[in-house]
């Protein structure tokens, strides 16, 4: 069993603080990606798994051990670095076979052991090379080769894509999926990269400055954000939110944002009044706003062509700005004529704007 | 076909002209560093040369040409061997003392401890201490009446040594003060190769299960190899060049123990004034410092890694 377990773990270097509070389970055998801008804490929250920072508070458990007292050498988890960290002095032989110590492995094993990593990552041809002679993408095989030749609890990884060019890093992407399928094992995947997490992940973690904003499949994630900022962070283009009104016309409730008024579903409605709000943020993914007939007025201010689509950035009357996703298949409007946008109700996320907390 | 020919000699000789042009460009840019380096290494290099073929007088005034006899003699005189003997005894006492205890103290002062730049500092002051003031201070710490090392041994029920004027003693405490005075050198750059591991590979051997003494063994020794290399051939040739301590703490003496080549050729020069057997002498430590550095480079080199 190697579930991975924090419960209420927080790292302070100093008065900076990394990580606060922070509640996880990774299940055995999970893909879990921990996802967040630079400075969030993730890597430290990775690192305190590893073992390599000692938390301020909390308790890590790793399958039934607690291991908050226990050496990161004696973990037996595994780490890939985003550097690779591998030794240059030595041959991708012996950076593999770096784990298996001499006097508990013997060496016929070492060698099946190795050969068995080197096969499994096609690396067979390059043990005899250093580092030094090696690909980027080649070296990052041989951290991994180094990572499960020991067949550790969990493997730890930082950004081990990052250093690789865009289409080495798509090939590797599908591979690492391949590998952990391979392996069953538990995977913690450190990356900022929303594309990385969102096609690998069993469950993504979303976090910002030192807080977990959000734990859940990648689809989930994406269609029920649970604030504006993993909204925000989640999709390319980001979320549009804008500032609305609560009004109440008998019965119902409606928001007025950018001069159009959208009528709150029930659930919302009784939130809302529960809650006592009289404002409230509206978020809508640019592509589910359609340009058309609709109660939003809107100047195109930019056309943008990705080419297999086009974002169509648009200033509201609220001298809010937001972005219209189309297909490239259709015509998009000239920067600075009028359009009019609306959107389907139930594509509509709602915030609260004090806390920014998903209102369901 | 001749016009052919005759545009591929204008067209070799243009490029020759290229050639020649770039050739006097490159002299034009290495001409004041020729210069300085031929007016003070290579002229008194060659002539120190030459006057090892001319043999002075007891009042080093005629100069006879005697070819190589003069070093043949050198070479067969029993001085002149004791003389490398002690030189390589110098060396054997403070490389390998001097480079452990640099790398130790480097060691120790890479750890990331508050106030570690003070200690740092400590550890690297000798290196802006001078020869001449190292060896007055300690040739007090060496006095066998009034120095501090002599009233330590007594306070503990030891025998007090008369450090400079005991011919077994006389080369310890000598190079007990050139290890001293190499120390802030060997740390600073010990220190600085330290450095440039990347933590990285500490952390990656750390979760790989190596203990700390396995991490310096693995990542810590083999990727600090250069810098030890480094260190190692200056400190020898320090080692073979030195004479500011040996002249104010022995003055090669006691019974010659601290004579060592430089001593011995200052000696002669400039005490004796017998230039040509100074002049042999010195011939002789340059070719065995410039051969102690290629077997360094050579052998140690294959040992060391020096990076992608």
């Amino acid at each position: 069993m190697s579930r991975i377990v924090l419960e209420g773990v927080s790292k302070h270097f100093g008065p900076v603080v990394a990580v606060e509070d922070f509640n996880l389970a990774i299940e055995d055998g999970e893909f879990l990606v921990l996802l967040g801008p630079s400075g969030c804490g993730k890597s430290t929250a990775l690192r305190l798994i590893a073992g390599l920072e000692e938390p301020t508070a909390g308790v890590i458990t790793i399958g039934d051990e607690v291991v908050n007292d226990i050496e990161a050498k004696n973990r037996n988890i595994a780490m890939v670095f985003q550097s690779y960290a591998l030794y240059p002095h030595r041959t991708v032989r012996a950076n593999i076979e770096f784990p298996l110590k001499p006097p508990k492995i013997p060496k016929a094993e070492r060698r099946e052991l190795v050969a068995e990593a080197a096969r499994l990552l096609g690396l067979e041809p390059l043990l005899d090379r250093r580092p030094s002679e090696l690909s980027g993408g080649q070296r990052q095989r041989v951290a991994l080769g180094r990572a499960i030749v020991r067949k550790p609890r969990a493997f730890l990884m930082d950004e081990p894509l990052s250093n690789l060019d865009a289409k080495l890093r798509v090939r590797t992407r599908a591979e690492l999926v391949g590998l952990h399928s391979d392996l069953g094992a538990t995977f913690v995947y450190v990356t900022h990269d929303q594309v990385e997490a969102m096609t690998m992940a069993t469950r993504i973690a979303i976090m910002n400055e030192g807080l977990l904003q959000q734990v859940g499949a990648a689809q989930d994630v994406y269609d029920r954000p649970a604030n504006t900022f993993v909204a925000q962070f989640i999709g390319s283009p980001p979320m549009n939110v804008i500032g609305g009104e609560i009004r109440r016309e008998g019965e119902r409730v409606v928001v007025q944002a950018a001069g159009g008024t959208i009528a709150l579903p029930d659930a919302q409605s009784a939130a809302v009044a529960a809650m006592g709000l009289d404002g409230v943020l509206v978020g809508v993914r640019p592509e589910h706003l359609t340009i058309g007939d609709g109660p939003l007025r809107a100047k195109v201010h930019a056309v943008e062509s990705l080419g297999h689509e086009r974002h169509i950035l648009c200033d509201l009357a609220s001298e809010e700005t937001v972005i219209v996703r189309i297909g490239s298949d259709m015509a998009a409007p000239a920067a600075g004529s009028d359009v009019r946008l609306s959107a389907n109700p139930e594509h509509l996320h709602f915030f609260d704007p004090g806390t920014t907390r998903r209102i369901d | 076909m001749v016009s052919n020919a005759a545009a591929a000699l204008i067209a070799s000789r243009r490029r020759a002209r290229a050639g020649l042009r770039e050739a006097a460009y490159a002299l034009a840019l290495l001409g004041p560093s020729i210069a300085l380096f031929a007016t003070f290494v290579f002229f008194p290099l060659g002539r120190t040369f030459y006057l090892g073929f001319f043999r002075s007088d007891p009042f080093g005034l005629h100069s006879t040409y005697v070819g190589f006899d003069q070093y043949l003699d050198l070479l067969r005189s029993a001085k002149f061997h004791r003389s490398l003997t002690t030189t390589g005894l110098f060396a054997l006492y403070t490389v390998p003392t001097g480079l452990a205890l640099g790398l130790g103290l480097a060691l120790l002062a890479h750890q990331k401890l508050r106030g570690m730049v003070v200690f740092r500092t400590i550890f690297s002051s000798t290196v802006a201490t001078s020869v001449a003031v190292a060896s007055v201070m300690w040739l007090t710490l060496l006095n066998p009446s009034i120095g501090v090392i002599n009233y330590g041994l007594k306070e503990s029920g030891i025998e007090p040594v008369n450090w400079l004027n005991d011919p077994t003693w006389a080369l310890p405490a000598v190079s007990l003060t050139t290890i001293w005075l190499n120390l802030g050198f060997t740390f600073i750059v010990v220190l600085a190769g330290l450095q440039t591991i990347p933590e990285e590979l500490h952390e990656s051997a750390q979760i790989d299960g190596a203990g700390s003494i396995s991490r310096f063994f693995n990542v810590t020794l083999p990727m600090l190899s250069p810098t030890l290399l480094f260190a190692v051939v200056v400190l020898t040739i320090n080692a073979f060049q030195s004479f500011g301590q040996i002249d104010i703490l022995t003055q090669g003496g006691p019974l010659d123990r601290t004579n060592v080549i430089v001593y011995s050729i200052y000696t002669e020069g400039f005490r004796n004034f017998n230039d040509g057997i100074a002049a042999g002498q010195g011939v002789v430590l340059f070719l065995i410092v410039l051969v102690l550095t290629l077997i360094q480079f050579r052998f140690l080199e294959k040992r060391v890694f020096y990076g992608s």
